[in-house]
């Protein structure tokens, strides 16, 4: 008989969990899971488990900015494009734990532009990464951090507290939601074909002796990320995308030391010639983020720095990597049209 | 910690598996031990007031016993005479005795929770004497449940002057039986000789009483989350700036806090009481569907029971039967020999009096809640001594009062001098109260009504189908369990399928429809803060 | 006995108190009426009926009612 109670107080609970999870999904706002930055997070897991060589981690600059597939065409290695808008570092540091829970990339590439801004965050840009992180170390990790100082801990195990208000505005594609397919032919990559041409000073990488300094805590979360990847054995390279708002020659210096100190490479990309970012055609919002353009050029470097630099296997005539190819072909088609 | 909250249900889970574990004979320890840490987690060092309250009713009462027992050995083998005079001695003794009681927890409620209230009256008068001395208020902090533990506990002493119970030699019964933490929010306020030996004996927790007494919490939450602070939403709007509301809108909210404030008191009522039933004991009953009553008296029967039963125990009783009183009887039955109805009423009238000025005061500090328990007492004495005219009318109009008809009549009629009430109780002062009532009678805002204005009072077309929805709900299960219809056995009784159905419904509506979150602000019970 | 039972008549009338044993339960008479009840009792008897005997056991019939008059005198 106690077995019998056992039992079906362990079934109500476990039925009562499907359906919340259920409930979860259909109650998640739109702009969660189907703008560009969701598109990345969530792509991720559809990867193949280990099978990803290089992850590129950081804000939209990254999964606006680097186009995997570009990469793909040049040298078969397999990469994404991970990325969160502004995220700050100590969140990048949560994201590239969270990568490393399900790939082991040889190489991780941070982009540290927000390394100088404070590290007040949105709440719906901290969601964006973590309502779409799966539960696992990495997302309990962040909730607890005191860095996320507004609702509870409980909102953001249970999205749903945070968001049950929706069912006043429920509509059919939340409902279809629970039929979505998260994989992300591009890699992370969200493609834009605008163009609003950035009109400032594009020599903004001028010397100058005046100097920057590290935000002090996003010090402290680089340093992490920095034993992080030592511990995990995954060679991690800062970069800083293409930024002529808010890169400066002295932060590019401070980033330099930086990088020096820690004995890790540090790939600059603002004002390198050969990348030739045109700044009338490769952005769409006049200088914040690239488009299909700008994000071909700097694929292109980025692929060409790691052949150059790194023994990396060419996985395209790898029969499990097949789908890439198609991904491939699809991804070309889009960007002719 | 709010009562309507995750952080309360795992406390209550936590104490739950406490009392599983600890040995028969210290099991009331664990619940102790809980009640005085949740009392900590709420007020922090102000539980010094509940434990002073507590040894003095326990030495107080202790001593009322000595007296007693020194009397019975005392008049042994006396004399008639002696004998009386041995027991009247002993009666002022024993009044002394209470007196103290009366004035240590009487005196740390009336300043902690009166003091302004007594302070602001003296300033008026000194003002009105042009004195220029002015009492500055203070800002006390009101230990959690005050108000409910302070009457519960003079019951205690009451009770064993009145020789109604033997004083209790056990200390930890005592205090077990003021500080059982889910009764201290808000009540129901107990009894000692029926919850004492309940909480202090050992129980078992069974499977049963688990499943039914979270039922009853379900409901509570239901009530409280779904309910109460959606129409709080409406009617925080209407009468924060009522001076732009009138007609129809003002009726909507005073009936909506009407709702509110029921859903809102009787859910916190059986979030607690579904609390008390997992650990095997029943509290009193505070509801029992007070909307169905037929008269204002009626309602007081059916609404805070146990506030109404106290008066009646310790304030009714005390001024009806005390000596003076007696005497008052006597001689003016005497003099209205001849209309025994008048004097009848006029003898009910004076104690009721006391107990509807007690009434209103209990609620707040403040001249509206005199004024609310004087607007009860008013209808109920206009009741009474109009008796015999109502009689003639009805029989006159040859008005069945067995009917249908005549009880719906009856219900509305109260149901309307309740809601009135409410007003009262919700306005800001006595002045506001009379210009939303009169604000209610103007209709010229009619056709902004038709547009939709209902609609922009914080409550859209979705919020206010679940405030429909859910009102029917509690008004079907209210209307079951009024014709005896035990809602929680018979779903029980159903199977698996239902049952688990309207466990899910129940719990997911909550999590769905509940007030709460950031989109919200959160409310603490209304009956909380008293 | 007798005495009891007419003064009892007089608040409600159509009572059979010899048999009835649910005054109170079945509100038969009031907390109002039990005042002057009391008064008349305290007045005939000579006794002095208190707060701490207005308990159901001793007014829901009338023989139960004169027990207590029976004790208090």
């Amino acid at each position: 008989m106690k077995y019998i109670r056992i039992v079906s107080v362990a079934l109500f609970i476990i039925i009562g969990l499907i359906l919340l999870y259920i409930l979860n999904i259909i109650l998640l706002p739109e702009w969660v899971t189907n703008e560009g930055a969701t598109l990345s997070t969530r792509g991720i897991y559809e990867e193949e488990k280990n099978s990803l060589d290089v992850v590129f981690v950081g804000s939209s600059n990254i999964y606006n900015g680097i186009s995997p597939l570009e990469i793909w065409e040049e040298t078969g290695i397999p990469s994404y494009s991970y990325g969160s808008p502004e995220q700050k570092i100590w969140l990048s540091y949560y994201a590239i734990k969270e990568v490393l829970a399900y790939q082991k990339p040889k190489i991780i590439m941070l982009d540290v532009n927000e390394a100088f801004s404070n590290d007040y965050l949105e709440e719906d840009n901290i969601r964006k990464l973590l309502d779409n992180m799966k539960f696992g170390k990495a997302k309990l990790e962040a909730i607890n951090d005191k860095m996320l100082n507004y609702d509870s801990e409980l909102s953001y195990i249970f999205p749903i507290i945070r968001y049950h208000t929706r069912w006043n505005s429920l509509t059919k594609k939340d409902f279809q939601r629970l039929f979505l397919d998260y994989k992300s032919t591009y890699k992370g990559y969200v493609l834009s074909k605008q163009v609003t041409p950035f009109e400032g000073n594009t020599n903004y990488l001028e010397y100058t002796e005046k100097t920057d300094q590290i935000q002090e805590v996003s010090k402290k979360y680089l340093d992490k990320i920095v034993e992080l990847c030592q511990e995990k054995g995954t060679e991690l390279i800062l970069i800083d995308m293409p930024s002529p708002h808010s890169w400066t020659y002295p932060r590019h210096k401070a980033i330099s030391d930086y990088a020096e100190s820690k004995e890790v490479e540090f790939l600059e990309l603002n004002c390198v010639d050969e990348i030739g970012i045109d700044w009338s055609k490769d952005t769409p919002d006049g200088g914040w983020h690239l488009n299909v353009n700008g994000a071909s050029k700097v694929s292109k470097y980025i692929a060409k720095y790691l052949q150059e630099n790194y023994n990396l296997t060419d996985y395209r005539e790898n029969p499990n990597y097949s789908e890439w190819n198609n991904d491939l072909e699809k991804y070309l088609k889009d960007k002719e049209n | 910690m709010e009562i309507n909250s995750l952080k309360f249900i795992l406390f209550v889970a936590v104490v739950i598996i406490a009392y599983i574990i600890t040995p028969k004979k210290y099991k009331w320890v664990t619940l102790l031990l809980s009640s005085y840490i949740f009392y900590w987690l709420n007020s922090n060092q102000l539980i010094i007031f509940m434990l002073i309250t507590t040894l003095s009713i326990y030495l107080l009462s202790l001593l009322l016993g000595k007296i007693d027992k020194r009397l019975e050995l005392e008049i042994k083998d006396k004399e008639k005479e002696e004998k009386k005079k041995l027991k009247e001695k002993a009666k002022t003794k024993k009044k002394l005795v209470v007196l103290i009681a009366l004035i240590i927890n009487l005196g740390i409620l009336g300043v902690i929770k009166y003091f302004n209230f007594f302070s602001g009256n003296i300033n008026t008068l000194l003002n009105l004497f042009n004195l220029n001395i002015q009492i500055p208020s203070m800002q006390f902090i009101l230990p959690l449940g005050i108000s409910y533990y302070t009457l519960q506990g003079l019951s205690y002493v009451i009770d064993v002057y009145r020789q109604k119970i033997d004083p209790d030699k056990n200390l930890g019964r005592v205090a077990l039986f003021l500080a059982f933490f889910p009764q201290i929010v808000e009540g129901p306020i107990g009894r000692y000789k029926e919850l004492a030996t309940k909480l202090y004996e050992p129980h078992k927790i069974e499977f049963q009483n688990i499943k039914s007494g979270s039922l009853l919490v379900l409901w509570g939450f239901f009530q409280k989350m779904v309910i109460a602070d959606r129409l709080a939403i409406l009617v925080d709007t209407v009468f924060g700036n009522y001076t732009q509301y009138s007609g129809l809108i003002i009726i909507c909210a005073i009936l909506f806090y009407t709702f509110q404030i029921y859903a809102d008191f009787a859910g916190c009522i059986n979030i607690v009481r579904g609390v008390a039933e997992i650990f095997g004991i029943t509290l009193a009953e505070n509801f029992k569907r007070p909307f169905f009553s037929k008269s204002v008296q009626e309602f007081w029967r059916r609404w805070n029971i146990t506030l109404g039963t106290w008066l009646k125990e310790y304030v009714f009783y005390s001024v009806a039967f005390s000596k003076w009183y007696l005497h008052l009887t006597t001689k003016l039955k005497e003099k209205l020999k001849k209309h025994a109805h008048l004097s009848k009423t006029i003898l009910a009238l004076c104690p009721l009096f006391f107990v509807w000025f007690s009434n209103g005061l209990w609620h707040g500090a403040s001249w509206k809640y005199i004024f609310y328990g004087m607007y009860y007492f008013v209808i109920m004495s206009i009741g009474m001594l109009l008796e015999p005219v109502f009689k003639k009318t009805i029989n006159f109009l040859k008005i069945n009062i067995n009917s249908k008809k005549y009880k719906i009549w009856q219900m509305l009629r109260t149901f309307i001098l309740v809601n009135i009430g409410m007003l009262i109780f919700r306005a800001t002062n006595i002045s506001s109260a009379f210009t939303i009532l009169k604000s209610m009678f103007n209709f010229s805002n009619f056709g902004e009504i038709l547009n939709g204005k209902m609609l922009s009072l914080g409550l859209d077309k979705g919020e206010f189908t679940i405030v429909i929805i859910s009102l029917i709900i509690m008004l079907i299960v209210d209307f079951l369990q009024e014709k005896n219809y035990h809602v929680r056995e018979e779903i029980g009784k159903r199977n698996v399928l239902i049952r688990w159905t309207i466990y899910y419904v129940g719990i997911f509506s909550i999590i769905i429809f509940g007030i709460y979150g950031k989109d919200y602000n959160p409310s603490s019970f209304i009956y909380g803060q008293f | 006995m007798e005495k009891l039972i007419e003064i009892l008549k007089k608040y409600n009338a159509d009572v059979d108190y010899y048999t009835n044993e649910h005054l109170i339960d079945e509100e038969l008479l009031d907390s109002f009426d039990i005042i002057s009840i009391v008064a008349d009792i305290d007045n005939e008897f000579d006794v002095e009926i208190t707060a701490k005997d207005i308990i159901p056991e001793n007014f829901n019939s009338a023989e139960k009612l004169y027990d207590l008059i029976k004790r208090l005198s």
